[in-house]
């Protein structure tokens, strides 16, 4: 096989992928080549739709492919209550809970020194900028609770408390090194009950 | 033999593959070693808690065609004295960096491994500078880069005077005479000097105690910064947010 051609091309795209080796990558570039012309065509297709309409929510900072999203767009939420998570992923596992009805910040990561990761590489900013005109009363900081979560929520606590917000961290229930992802729904919803101020 | 159990200070934990994490630990017996810990992230995982960053754990390794992987775990210690405290978090993160990126693989170390879970036991609230000091001119002690502070290193004479001159790439201070053509020194107080020095030597537990004023903490934080990051040959990550968490 030549190392520049098109099939090691295929293979060195789908490797840079998270989560998938260098076998992994082969194997998903040989289905590709060995399904019809289409399969490509539309797979290709999804890709460029998916990255060119899908943006940052200006409210939330969620993936969302309307601006501003479903939720920031909902009158029925509470404006003045705003969860803070990691990931977008962790919106949707909150909103399966069904244990909250206000609003999201999605920070796009955790606090993470060893790593360069540091609050000027998160969604701080906005964050900081919507508490300063929303009205809002209460942030819930809904990290993950493991090292670089923690960290997150400690920082953005010291950041927010001068201001008088009440801010509350996610507190039981979810066992501690644990991702939100992989929490249950009734564990979730527990421990958006005994959320904790902090700070 | 398969199986192994080994006494470690976990220094990083790496996402990997769907729930597992690779860990990066130090360990009394073998020095720094990496592992796989699979489904580490799932809530019913019983080894969650002992491959935490910065957990004291004993754990059962299993060696494996590529890492080994950590087949049960068991926390001794988890210093939450570190844990509920930003500075806490952030000094805890700078030291470990260090000692990750200044540690070879598998080359057993016992006097770092206790300079590393003895500073883990005092880090808490409030600035924590004195701790990662002396941490931190131990540690390059400790792996051959002590650095000169009685003499000049270049000659061995007395080094006098109210403003001493330390030299990071010549590893200490240097005399007037070997002074001109030295290059990018660093000026500091006598007073600097002296705390370098009590920083370096008094025992961990009691590094809190030694007073320095911010302007003398402003010189040791550079000397003692640029001292590592020439050895390290490369600037530690965690340095930036150490540096906004103690607004430095
Ligand atoms: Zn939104
Ligand atoms: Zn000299």
């Amino acid at each position: 096989m030549n190392g520049a051609g098109p099939i090691a091309r295929l293979v060195d795209q789908f490797a840079r992928l998270p989560g998938i080796g260098p076998k992994t990558a082969q194997r998903l570039a040989f289905h590709i080549l060995n399904e019809p012309p289409e399969t490509a065509r539309s797979l290709a297709r999804a890709l460029v739709e998916a990255r060119e309409k899908v943006r940052r929510c200006s409210g939330c900072c969620d993936l969302t492919d309307g601006d501003p999203c479903a939720i920031c767009r909902d009158p029925r939420r509470n404006r003045e209550v705003i969860c803070v998570v990691e990931q977008p992923r962790d919106v949707m596992a909150v909103e399966k809970s069904r244990g909250f009805r206000g609003l999201y910040h999605v920070l796009h990561g955790a606090i993470s020194p060893m790593s360069g990761v540091g609050p000027g590489e998160l969604t701080i900013r906005e964050l900081m900028e919507r508490l300063a005109k929303d009205g809002v009363r209460e942030v819930i900081l809904a990290t993950n609770p493991n090292v670089e979560g923690d960290a997150t929520a400690l920082y953005l606590a010291r950041l927010i408390k001068p201001s008088g917000i009440r801010v509350t961290r996610l507190a039981h229930g979810l066992p501690v090194g644990a991702s939100l992802e992989y929490a249950d729904e009734m564990t979730l919803s527990k421990a958006l009950e005994g959320r904790q101020d902090l700070g | 033999m398969k199986e192994y159990l080994v006494d470690a200070i976990v220094l990083k934990s790496v996402r990997a593959r769907e729930a597992d994490r690779v860990v990066t630990l130090y360990t009394r017996q073998m020095g720094k070693k990496r592992a796989v810990a699979h489904g580490a992230e799932k809530p019913a995982s019983r080894k969650r808690g002992a491959v935490q960053p910065f957990s004291y754990s004993r754990l059962l390794l299993r060696r494996g065609r590529d890492l080994d992987t950590v087949s049960q775990g068991e926390g001794i210690e988890i210093f939450p004295g570190l844990r509920q405290s930003l500075e806490g978090l952030a000094t805890a993160s700078y030291l470990a960096e260090l000692v990750d990126s200044f540690t070879p693989d598998e080359d057993p170390n016992q006097a770092i491994f206790d300079l590393l879970l003895d500073t883990f036991r005092i880090l808490g609230d409030g600035d924590q500078s004195n701790a990662a000091w002396a941490f931190e001119l131990k540690l390059v002690s400790l792996l051959g880069y002590r650095p000169g502070m009685e003499a000049c290193v270049l000659c061995g004479s007395p080094v006098e005077g109210d403003r001493v001159r330390f030299l990071p790439e010549q590893g200490g201070i240097l005399c007037s005479g070997c002074l001109p053509g030295a290059g990018r020194v660093l000026e500091i107080t006598r007073g600097t000097l002296e705390s370098l020095k009590a920083l370096a030597r008094w025992e961990t537990r009691r590094v809190h105690r030694i007073k320095i004023d911010p302007s003398s903490g402003r010189e040791i934080k550079k000397i003692i910064r640029r001292f590592t990051e020439y050895h390290l040959e490369k600037a530690v990550k965690s340095g930036r947010f150490i540096d906004l968490v103690n607004g430095r």
